[in-house]
């Protein structure tokens, strides 16, 4: 249960600037920002490499001061950074307590719930090995077990996914939408926009340093606020079929047949090595289109959202 | 407190993991064995050269140990983004510089005093019914010096990078040693006349009232001659230290932070 007239974090025309080269030009980072994070809710940003996301998240984990703007946080917040570092000589078990204690825990306190972490996170076996031998994949998760440590009222992570494999990224959403449950609440950014499909109750979608669109899920679909129009996504399907040739030609018929009002455009269709692998781009969920193929005796083989596409118009044309 | 406690025993730690330790320890014992060897030369000087063979060396090892950490620590936790970690967990700027100087104060009194250890009784075996109060009295300076030495360098790096920061450390721990000179050369020159060199040196003066005065810590003079010092004098020497060096590490935390803000 979201509730989001209880906000955790509240930030208000946060503006950000940095001045670098010779000339010490300013280059401004975020412009303008407002947003609110209520009890429960999961948000994602997304955006462009240098959109302001990471800027953002350091500002409300209080790692970097605005130049203007306020941030209000009511409760503690645990932070993932964008590619951390970890202290290499202490082991994991050692190092989730070190920053535990950091963060006023007992010894034995901080200890105890650092077991119960790294057991969560599927390290258990490796607590007392030293972090200069983990994988990237098993630093991120300590990353995110670190920011857990203190239970926060609210969870920055800056690219939680970073590095995991598809096994790891998938027990990563199970830990972080079970942690938030209704009490707390997670910001996170990144990349894929597959990832913040699954979590995300709400996607900022960040430009130049400002939110420029905001979707929120309901049901399974993302719909744009206030005056914005709906927001198409661009996915990938892949199916098998004994038959492909004749399953190609059907599946252009039934999405032509969806095409007005509209719903869903088929961007590319490719048959190779036994399946087909269609790109479909629209506002309207995948549902009719996933039943519709299994109607049609097609297997599923994958599934993934390729991202947020630009508005399509009526006639099906991009603008 | 907890915080500061942590996060300096972090800090000792990484560096023993580094051999810092180690590799200082052997530095300090390699003069150390120099001086006795030295010392084996002159049979009738032995305690002397000792003496004076051995504060030179737990000075070089101390005050280069302060150094060298002192203007790294801090850039050396920014580079790596491991301070991102501490400001989210609200530890603030200054406690966190303030929690690192712990960690390098730790690392020098244990080296230090592993040296000061080696030397006294050195000294001790050469001359079995000499005092060690003198050498224990001058080996407190010694590591009071370093200490000051190590708030310099953290004061430097907080508004340079570590190199810079390492140079201007050294140059105001040498500007420290030569106060008194100035003085005298001052007050023989006589000069009041507005000229170039009356200006450069009452400038240097000044300027000297804002830089530490290290030559205050140095007893070369007692250590060559077995005294013990005024408690008066010492301990004016010790606050005198403190004082600055809490200044000077509450300064750097400031800095660090106002930097951070600017970034």
């Amino acid at each position: 249960m979201i509730d989001r007239q209880i906000a955790l974090v509240r930030a208000e025309k946060l503006s950000c600037s940095v001045r670098s080269g010779f000339w010490m030009k300013r280059l401004h980072l975020l412009d303008d920002v407002s947003l609110q994070v209520g009890r429960g809710e999961i948000v994602a940003l997304l955006g462009k490499n240098g959109a302001g996301k990471t800027t953002l998240l350091q500002i409300l984990s209080g790692v970097r001061r605005p130049n203007f703007g306020t941030v209000q946080l009511s409760g503690t917040v645990g932070y993932l950074p964008e590619r951390p570092y970890f202290y290499e000589h202490l082991d994991a078990l050692r190092f989730l307590a070190f920053l535990g204690e950091v963060s006023g825990m007992t010894r034995s306190g901080a200890e105890e719930k650092a077991k119960g972490l790294l057991k969560q996170i599927g390290l258990e076996s490796f607590a007392k090995k030293s972090l200069r031998n983990f994988s990237k994949g098993m630093l991120q998760r300590v990353g995110v077990a670190q920011a857990l440590m203190h239970d926060p009222d609210l969870l920055i992570l800056d690219e939680p996914m970073s590095g995991l494999d598809a096994e790891g990224r998938s027990a990563m959403q199970t830990l972080l939408s079970g942690w938030v449950g209704t009490r707390k609440a997670l910001l996170m950014t990144t990349h894929s926009f597959a990832d913040a499909e699954v979590l995300a109750d709400r996607i900022l979608h960040m430009n130049q340093g400002r939110i420029e669109r905001e979707l929120i899920n309901s049901g399974g679909r993302f719909s744009g606020t206030n005056s914005q129009k709906c927001e198409s996504l661009k996915r990938e399907i892949i199916w098998s079929h004994d038959d492909l040739s004749m399953f190609s030609q059907r599946l252009r018929d039934f999405i032509e047949s969806r095409a007005r009002p509209v719903d869903l455009v088929l961007l590319n269709c490719l048959e190779r090595a036994q399946v087909i692998r269609v790109t479909v781009q629209g506002s309207g969920s995948m549902e009719s289109l996933l039943r519709w193929a299994q109607h049609e005796s097609a297997q599923v083989v994958g599934m993934h959202t390729l991202g947020l596409a630009t508005e399509v118009s009526a006639e099906g044309n991009q603008r | 407190m907890r915080a500061v406690f942590q996060i300096a025993q972090n800090t000792y730690r990484e560096w023993m993991r580094d051999r810092v330790f180690w590799v200082s320890s052997a530095f300090g014992g390699f003069f150390l064995f120099v001086s006795i060897l030295g010392g084996s030369v002159d049979p009738f000087r032995a305690d002397r050269v000792v003496a004076s063979w051995g504060y030179v060396s737990i000075r070089i090892c101390l005050l280069g140990l302060a150094l060298l950490l002192g203007v790294g620590m801090v850039h050396r936790e920014i580079e790596r983004r491991t301070i991102q970690l501490m400001l989210s967990r609200r530890v603030s700027w200054s406690r966190f510089v303030f929690s690192k100087y712990i960690g390098l104060l730790a690392l020098i009194l244990v080296n230090g005093g592993i040296m000061v250890l080696g030397w006294a009784l050195s000294q001790k075996l050469l001359s079995p019914e000499g005092s060690l109060l003198g050498v224990l009295q001058v080996s407190v300076l010694v590591l009071a010096e370093a200490a000051l030495l190590g708030a310099v360098a953290v004061f430097w790096s907080s508004i340079s990078r570590p190199p810079l920061a390492a140079s201007l450390s050294a140059m105001s721990w040498i500007f420290g040693h030569q106060q008194s000179l100035l003085k005298q050369i001052h007050q023989q020159l006589q000069v009041g006349d507005g000229s170039v060199s009356d200006v450069l040196l009452s400038l240097l003066l000044s300027l000297g009232q804002v830089f530490p005065r290290f030559e205050l810590f140095v007893r070369e003079f007692e250590v060559n001659h077995f005294l013990i010092l005024g408690w008066k004098n010492w301990g004016g020497t010790l606050i005198y230290g403190f004082v600055f060096s809490v200044s000077l590490v509450g300064l750097g935390g400031w800095m660090f932070q106002r930097r951070s803000s600017l970034q």
